[in-house]
């Protein structure tokens, strides 16, 4: 099993495969760097990992359905499953998703209205304060999928643009 | 006065119930039904459920809470601060049941939750105020006017308000308009009171405040300030007590003002003064009066070695204050940053979800008042705020370093939170300088602050994490329980058996 995530501009593909002993590990980060460690788990959950150097940290990890909390080194990482074919492809995004839990205060928008780039489609309320949801470019509104005082949940897409001509792709 | 019922929920009903516990008094939860095994009704003796989740219909519902109290035999009410803490109805209905109400009389709420006549009271007593329009009504043409009068740029305050709620900032006559209407809606939504009023806007003025404390025997003394001046949309983040721009000498003027203020409305209980201080001029100005405890309150009672929580209780059973003037001189520096459920990286966006870890920093001089332990869910419903640490230091370098190691010890998943960003606030050069204004963050961090691209470790412990099968919800793992699965692989790691197996 491998999985993939984002580090800047790259997709890397993680996996590790038990060495000689069960607490040797050889761990592949991508093409071409592999790191052999020996890992020993704490009794609190963490991993305690000695690399081959002998530089030695310890890592708390927290699993999600695709998504992975990391804390090592004073850091907590949250790193999502990165979509293969990568970052391009869900970035031109034509929906408008719920970015939390919460409830559709005014709309401001119609089908068929023409928007501008940053422009206020949707207000959403949430833990007492609120959001306005904005035009990510300039587009037509096709579908305004929830009226004043419905509630949403995260990643749900509120309004969607008609897809564009491709001039204003990024 | 024998058992407290606590008005509140998350961090501060926590914290006010383990000053009762102290006092030898027993507790009193109310919750809602969204909060039903939530840390402040597990902590508690007794624990009623006042409602469904909106605070409207729970937390905020007088005849519910006071039936609570008479169900539980409670003797007296607790209000925390935000909910029902300012509200002088309540406090009148506490008093009418024949409970003891922990917090300033009815009339000096009123006086000082009215900031129009707090104001006006204040410009008598001799304490000096913000320039603004406070009666000129609700219909927009008569604010527009009143907005010219004032000039820009300017707030839209809510005239029931706190904690930024109904709160705008307009720079332009063109925002004017939108922006008295957001406010109407946020402050009606929050307060149930769709009032507001426009004040001046100072450019980055320090945001400093002076706890007060009276008693009924018409002693008030202060205890100090705090300086609030790291806040975002009006919303405090870090606070800490002593304020690196006052001196002895402004201290006293500012106490003395404080004290001036709180007798002007005859004030018993904790309280604060809230003030502007222009620190090139040593200028103050009057903002308003929070009648209540404040959420900042530990960093005085770390500087002060004071428990204020404790001496409202006292106060409220008629006791003298427990410490004269001349005894209230602080030590050393504490600093307290807000851990809220939001995301620095997308515009400080409220997030919700299961804190799956939950692991806070301990150490010497560090303090904890949370609402939440691992395991619990954050709800949509309320603050987003979910505990402050608080760190104090024999100086205000030692306290910020204390804070900062602390904040890197504390692990933190399931929830996306600001902990990144508090890190970065409280080392920022310009923090460790003292170079504190409102405008700290807006200038500092305007895009708030990227995610990390993780490092090397990390993707080398998440690809074992995934070989091993640890981290997943319930399997031992991440979460913390204790008990390891047999079956699961990583039980054939060697240091694993080396450990006496499952416990």
């Amino acid at each position: 099993m491998s999985r993939h995530v984002q580090v800047g501009d790259e997709v890397v593909a993680l996996s590790a495969r038990r060495g000689a002993s069960p607490e040797r590990f050889t761990v592949r980060l991508g093409e071409g760097d592999s790191e052999s460690v020996i890992v020993h788990r704490t009794p609190d959950g963490s991993l305690m990992i000695t690399e081959s150097s002998g530089r030695s940290y310890c890592a708390a990890i927290s699993l999600e359905g695709t998504t992975a909390w990391v804390s090592v080194g004073g850091v907590t990482h949250r790193l999502a499953e990165a979509q293969l074919g990568g970052r391009g492809g869900g970035h031109a995004d034509h929906g408008l998703e719920a970015p939390m839990p919460g409830k559709v205060l005014r709309v401001l928008v119609a089908p068929g209205d023409a928007v501008e780039r940053g422009q206020t489609l949707l207000i959403v309320e949430a833990m007492k304060m609120e959001h306005a949801i904005k035009s990510p470019r300039d587009g037509r509104v096709e579908d305004v999928r929830f009226a004043e005082g419905d509630l949403v949940s995260p990643g749900e897409a509120l309004i969607t643009l008609a897809p564009d001509d491709g001039e204003d792709a990024a | 006065m024998r058992q407290v019922l606590i008005a509140n929920r998350g961090e501060i009903a926590v914290r006010v119930a383990r000053a009762c516990k102290a006092a030898g008094l027993r507790t009193t939860a109310v919750y809602s039904e969204a909060d039903r095994t939530a840390l402040h009704v597990r902590v508690a003796d007794d624990a009623v459920c006042v409602g469904p989740p909106p605070a409207r219909e729970s937390y905020l519902d007088i005849e519910k809470v006071l039936a609570a109290a008479k169900a539980t035999g409670a003797d007296a009410i607790h209000p925390g601060y935000g909910f029902l803490s300012e509200n002088a109805e309540f406090a009148e209905a506490v008093a009418r049941a024949g409970l003891t109400w922990i917090g300033p009389p009815p009339a000096a709420i009123t006086a000082m939750g009215s900031k129009i006549g707090a104001r006006e009271k204040m410009v008598a007593a001799g304490v000096p105020v913000v320039p603004g329009e406070h009666t000129a009504g609700q219909d927009p043409a008569a604010l527009r006017a009143a907005a010219e009068r004032v000039g820009y740029p300017l707030l839209v305050k809510a005239s029931a308000g706190g904690g930024g709620k109904g709160m705008r900032a307009v720079h332009t006559p063109a925002e004017l308009g939108p922006a008295i209407e957001a406010a109407q809606r946020e402050a009606k939504a929050a307060f149930g009171d769709a009032s507001v009023y426009l004040e001046r806007l100072l450019e980055n003025p320090r945001h400093i405040e002076i706890q007060v404390f009276g008693d009924a025997h018409g002693q008030v003394v202060h205890l100090g300030e705090r300086e609030c001046s790291i806040q975002r949309r009006h919303q405090k983040v870090v606070e800490e007590a002593p304020s690196v721009a006052l001196d002895p000498a402004l201290r006293a003027r500012m106490g003395e003002a404080a004290i001036a203020a709180a007798r002007a409305v005859d004030y018993v209980g904790a309280g604060t003064i809230e003030l502007m201080l222009d620190d090139r001029t040593g200028d103050f100005y009057f903002l308003e009066m929070n009648t209540r405890l404040q959420v900042e309150h530990p960093v005085t009672e770390l500087a002060y070695g004071v428990d204020l929580v404790d001496a409202q209780l006292r106060v409220a059973q008629g006791q003298k204050l427990p410490w004269p003037q001349e005894r209230l001189v602080p030590r050393g520096w504490a600093i307290e940053v807000r851990l809220y459920a939001e995301d620095p990286a997308k515009g400080f966006l409220p997030s919700t979800g299961a804190l799956r870890r939950f692991r806070p920093p301990v150490g010497p001089g560090i303090r904890l008042d949370s609402g939440y332990v691992e395991g619990d869910e954050v709800p949509v419903h309320y603050d987003p705020m979910l505990a402050k640490l608080i760190a104090w230091g024999e100086d205000r370098e030692h306290a910020r370093g204390r804070l900062a190691a602390a904040l890197d010890a504390w692990e933190i998943h399931g929830v996306t939170t600001n902990l990144p960003f508090l890190a970065a606030v409280v080392r920022h050069p310009a923090f460790a300088s003292g170079a504190l204004s409102t405008g700290f963050i807006g200038e500092h961090f305007p895009d708030g602050l990227a995610a990390p691209e993780p490092s090397r470790e990390a993707l080398i412990a998440l690809a074992l994490a995934d070989a091993l099968g640890v981290g997943k919800a319930g399997a031992g793992g991440g979460g913390g329980a204790a008990g390891p699965d047999p079956a699961a692989p990583w039980h054939a790691v060697g240091a694993w058996r080396g450990a006496g197996g499952p416990r």
